[in-house]
């Protein structure tokens, strides 16, 4: 990853294909999620239902991780607790080696974005094929996903008609009919070759251990039931406390991810094949991985683990549909992005990340969760400043600012020579090129003069007027 | 995100466009007038101001 956010963002913004597609995509899946959340009676109150339980499950997350263990191993599966990415890798990698796995076949998961599992897998000689169609593009193309749950948002369907016409060597189309259909021939084979599938999990749920998918395609049901191994790489707070609660997620989900009423398919797994099933894995193992999440439970962004992975903030955000998700520069894209990322790998080679966003709250108000995400981007805003080494010239600036504007006599006058500067510049009231550090400013736009009078004085003279 | 604002607005036909943010306003404005926009932008308060008088 070269530069930081503010060199990607530069190199987005001039890069014409990236805005056809992102804005026939984001603008078309606002107004979808509009509709979809009309069309649930009470959603406010779905909402703050959904939020409650998010919130009381991560104060007692220990517990109910304990109780779901439990349950899973009721249900005949294998539970891993993996520390950090490189932990899961090793212990997925590792089952696969014992059971002699040649082929593995992915459903999307963020988590397994997350630790690059895929790199792992090749390094031990193991195929992997992804079978979600965005994610499997994605692979075809070399690239990286740019939104979760669009991961080829950025492209335009002429570029995925090249990429599939060149590595799949079928005939160009940019009909999407089509190219899902080459998609499909290919993928058909790979469900029936792999002997391992692995997913994330959308959400497990506490009080039966059930893991449960969602997936437009269908593909997840092939991962989780050709395959003779089955794993779950989910993060630890993706747990529901009941069915009840999962059933409204659900609703909350599809809606804002989408605008549908459900997801196409909805999978719930219970463990391995019983005797008597007549399909189903043999063995089925679930890796729990926590990677930084226990660290963010204890800090100012605890609420973020509420998050249900919908994508509506990355849809709803003005950054994110100007320079797209690989401006981010990691996993996750956009504004819950902006505060995982710096959770899970650390604030300091992301610090500019809590500041690529004008905090409008339009994340905050489509946020199935009400998570509040501007609340959040200024606490590590705060942190950043605090904490990670800031630009010398900025630093200054900021210091010589609090001085200066904590001296009120001080300040006066220097907002005095300000406004003298600034008046001198103008013709009728505006200014099109301002000099020096305001020279950013005028590049776009014109900038007004300063009024004649202070509103402070205005007000002085208006209230001595009244008086007498 | 300022083009596409101000493309937003100039297309809904508005003749003025209020705002409580006064970044917001100084923004919004000066890409109107670098625009060659018309439309008149004001504080509430001016207008609450202007509703009184
Ligand atoms: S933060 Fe909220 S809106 Fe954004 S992806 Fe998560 S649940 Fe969806």
């Amino acid at each position: 990853m070269s530069g930081g956010f503010a060199q990607r963002a530069r190199e987005a913004l001039g890069n014409q294909q990236l805005h056809i597609a992102l804005d026939r995509t984001t603008a078309q899946l606002v107004v979808r999620r509009a509709a979809g959340l009309a069309s649930l009676e009470d959603a406010d109150r779905v909402r703050d239902r959904a939020r409650a339980s998010k919130m009381q499950l991560l104060h007692t997350l220990a517990d109910s991780l304990r109780a779901f263990e439990a349950r899973l191993v009721e249900n005949g599966a294998r539970v891993h607790w993996a520390e950090t990415a490189a932990d899961a890798n090793r212990i997925i990698v590792e089952i696969a080696t014992k059971a002699g796995v040649r082929r593995v076949a992915k459903s999307k998961s963020m988590a397994s974005e997350e630790t690059h599992v895929n790199g792992a897998f090749e390094r031990a000689g193991i195929g992997v094929v992804e079978t979600d169609l965005g994610e499997y593009i994605v692979q075809l193309a070399g690239d990286r996903p740019s939104h979760i749950i669009m991961p080829i948002v950025h492209m335009t369907r002429e570029q995925v008609g090249r990429v599939m016409a060149q590595r799949l060597a079928v005939p160009y189309s940019d009909d999407t009919q089509t190219l899902a259909r080459y998609a499909r021939a290919q993928l058909r084979e790979e469900f029936l070759q792999a002997d391992m599938g692995l997913t994330g999990a959308n959400f497990g749920v506490v009080e039966n251990g059930a893991i449960c998918l969602v997936t437009n395609e269908g593909n997840a049901r092939m991962v989780t039931t050709l395959p003779r191994v089955y794993v779950v790489l989910m993060g630890i707070e993706k747990l529901v406390p009941t069915m009840a609660d999962l059933d409204r997620f659900l609703k909350l989900l599809a809606r804002s991810a989408t605008g549908q009423k459900l997801t196409a398919y909805t999978t719930l797994v219970r463990g391995p094949r019983r005797s008597g099933d007549d399909s189903g894995p043999d063995q089925m193992h679930v890796v729990l991985l926590d990677n930084g999440r226990s660290k963010i439970l204890a800090g100012e962004t605890a609420e973020i683990l509420g998050c249900i992975r919908c994508g509506a903030c990355l849809n709803a955000c003005p950054v994110y549909r100007s320079v797209g998700g690989h401006a981010y520069g990691d996993v996750y894209p956009g504004p819950v992005g902006s505060i995982v990322t710096p959770g899970i790998r650390g604030l300091a080679p992301f610090a500019e990340l809590p500041s690529a966003s004008s905090l409008c709250g339009a994340c905050r108000e489509v946020c199935p969760v009400r998570l509040d995400i501007p609340r959040m981007l200024l606490a590590l805003r705060h942190e950043a400043v605090e904490h990670t080494r800031q630009p010398a010239a900025l630093r200054m600036g900021l210091k010589l600012f609090a001085r200066v504007a904590s001296r009120p006599r001080l300040y006066r006058a220097a907002t005095a020579v300000v406004r003298r500067v600034l008046r001198s510049r103008a013709r009728d009231g505006w200014i099109r090129r301002a000099p020096g550090m305001a020279s950013g400013w005028t590049r776009f736009r014109d900038l007004k003069a300063p009024a004649a009078e202070t509103f402070e004085t205005a007000w002085r003279r208006r209230a001595a007027g009244r008086t007498s | 995100m300022m083009d596409r604002k101000l493309t937003a607005i100039l297309a809904s036909g508005a003749e003025r466009l209020v705002s409580c943010d006064l970044g917001c306003l100084l923004h919004l404005e000066g890409g109107l007038r670098r625009r060659g926009a018309a439309i008149k932008v004001q504080h509430l308060a001016e207008l609450v101001d202007e509703a009184l008088e």
